[in-house]
């Protein structure tokens, strides 16, 4: 069964880019602008990896971010988190590794290594 | 000649010339036009007298000035910031105005007009070397002023020539688009091109409103998207261009707006040339 990618930023060209280059590496991706949904989708259903934009309109992907880790299910509680962002001049490497987000990039974004640090979680 | 091996050369000779006319009046203020508009103007010129006399000229015409005093000086100060015009002594120790200019625009890709400022008259040499115009010295204030306002006014606009053509820097970069297309196709690309053209035309209308009212911060958050889009995309230029604004915008002072965002609007549509092409 295909691995499931729940991709939240508020980006259209990201959303178009991602869900058909992840699609074509045989994902099933899941995109939402918004953050204030995040945490429903990732309750009610099981993402093997989420790809957060860190300025987000709704709830901040860092707050997300640490929401993710408190769930009660440890299996949705450690999801691994790739967060993508183009500024993070707020948020330094420690405050990522604080709050358990496993990867990080910047934009404008780099596919190859988009889909390879996808690769190394799933 | 006499020459120190280690040291350097010096060389004497004499020549012909006829005496010029001094025309330097800073002081008379009839002679000093605004611009239309507050460009930003860079002035590269080794002798800081000369430097001084064009900046005040350009400054009091209402432009905003930097200056170098070297080859080398211009060059870190265009990695960082983009100029509208860049006036450019020729005779210059260590990099001379013309090495200078070929630096900038093969090294760097600056697009902007250079226009070469000397005494030793105009020289077929420099449009070979890739300056735009001429100004000569001693400056005569009117002309340098004109000078900044015909380039101000024509860059972008004017009709390309068959050699900008072949020079012109592509306002999308193929490679990156070749990346994502090998990754999901070319339909793909048409869907997120069209992604970026629509939100582009909210974003330019938005950032408008906001720096006219001087929302600084909402106005760089947005050119920060847009940085970030252009980027993913390989649209370089408009990347450029919206991370050059996002830094004037986060300096809370942004005086030359209307005319940036009409720059924006030109490479927008520049973009839109571009992107059909693609297409087809």
């Amino acid at each position: 069964m295909s691995k499931k990618i729940l991709l939240a930023d508020d980006s259209p060209v990201i959303q178009t880019l991602s869900k058909k280059i992840f699609q074509g590496q045989g994902y099933d991706i899941k995109g939402t602008k918004t953050g204030t949904n995040v945490l429903d989708e990732i309750e009610n259903n099981d993402y093997d990896v989420v790809i957060l934009d860190i300025i987000l309109p709704g709830t901040n992907g860092m707050e997300l971010a640490s929401q993710i880790r408190k769930n009660k299910d440890p299996k949705k509680a450690n999801i691994p988190i790739i967060a993508i962002s183009g500024n993070y001049k707020n948020y330094s490497k420690e405050d990522f590794d604080e709050i358990g987000i496993n990867d990080y990039l910047i934009k404008p974004l780099d596919y190859d290594a988009l889909v390879s640090a996808v690769k190394k979680y799933t | 000649m006499q020459s120190r091996k280690g040291y350097g050369s010096e060389f004497w000779f004499t020549f012909k010339a006829k005496v010029g006319k001094s025309k330097v009046r800073v002081g008379t203020d009839q002679r000093i036009k605004k611009l239309q508009r507050a460009a930003d103007v860079l002035l590269i010129d080794d002798n800081a007298v000369n430097l001084q006399i064009a900046s005040e000229i350009l400054v009091k015409a209402g432009a905003n000035v930097e200056t170098a005093s070297s080859g080398f000086e211009a060059l870190k100060l265009c990695r960082t910031k983009i100029y509208e015009v860049i006036i450019m002594d020729i005779q210059m120790p260590d990099m001379d105005g013309l090495v200078t200019t070929e630096k900038l625009q093969k090294e760097l890709h600056i697009k902007t007009p250079i226009i070469a400022m000397t005494a030793y008259g105009e020289d077929k040499e420099f449009y070979k070397h890739g300056f735009q115009s001429y100004i000569a010295k001693p400056i005569d204030p009117l002309e340098l002023i004109e000078t900044v306002e015909k380039w101000i006014n024509t860059d972008l606009r004017r009709t390309p020539s068959k050699e900008d053509l072949i020079r012109k820097e592509q306002v999308i970069n193929k490679k990156v688009i070749d990346k994502l297309v090998s990754y999901g196709g070319i339909d793909m690309i048409y869907q997120a091109l069209q992604d970026f053209s629509e939100e582009l035309v909210v974003q330019l209308k938005t950032l408008q409103i906001l720096l006219r009212s001087k929302q600084y911060q909402k106005a760089s958050d947005i050119l920060h998207t847009i940085k970030g889009n252009a980027g993913t995309l390989g649209i370089d230029q408009i990347a450029r261009w919206a991370e050059y604004m996002e830094t004037v915008s986060k300096m809370k002072k942004y005086t030359s707006f209307e005319g940036d965002l009409n720059k924006f609007n030109l490479l927008f549509k520049s973009f839109q040339e571009e992107a059909k092409l693609l297409i087809v």
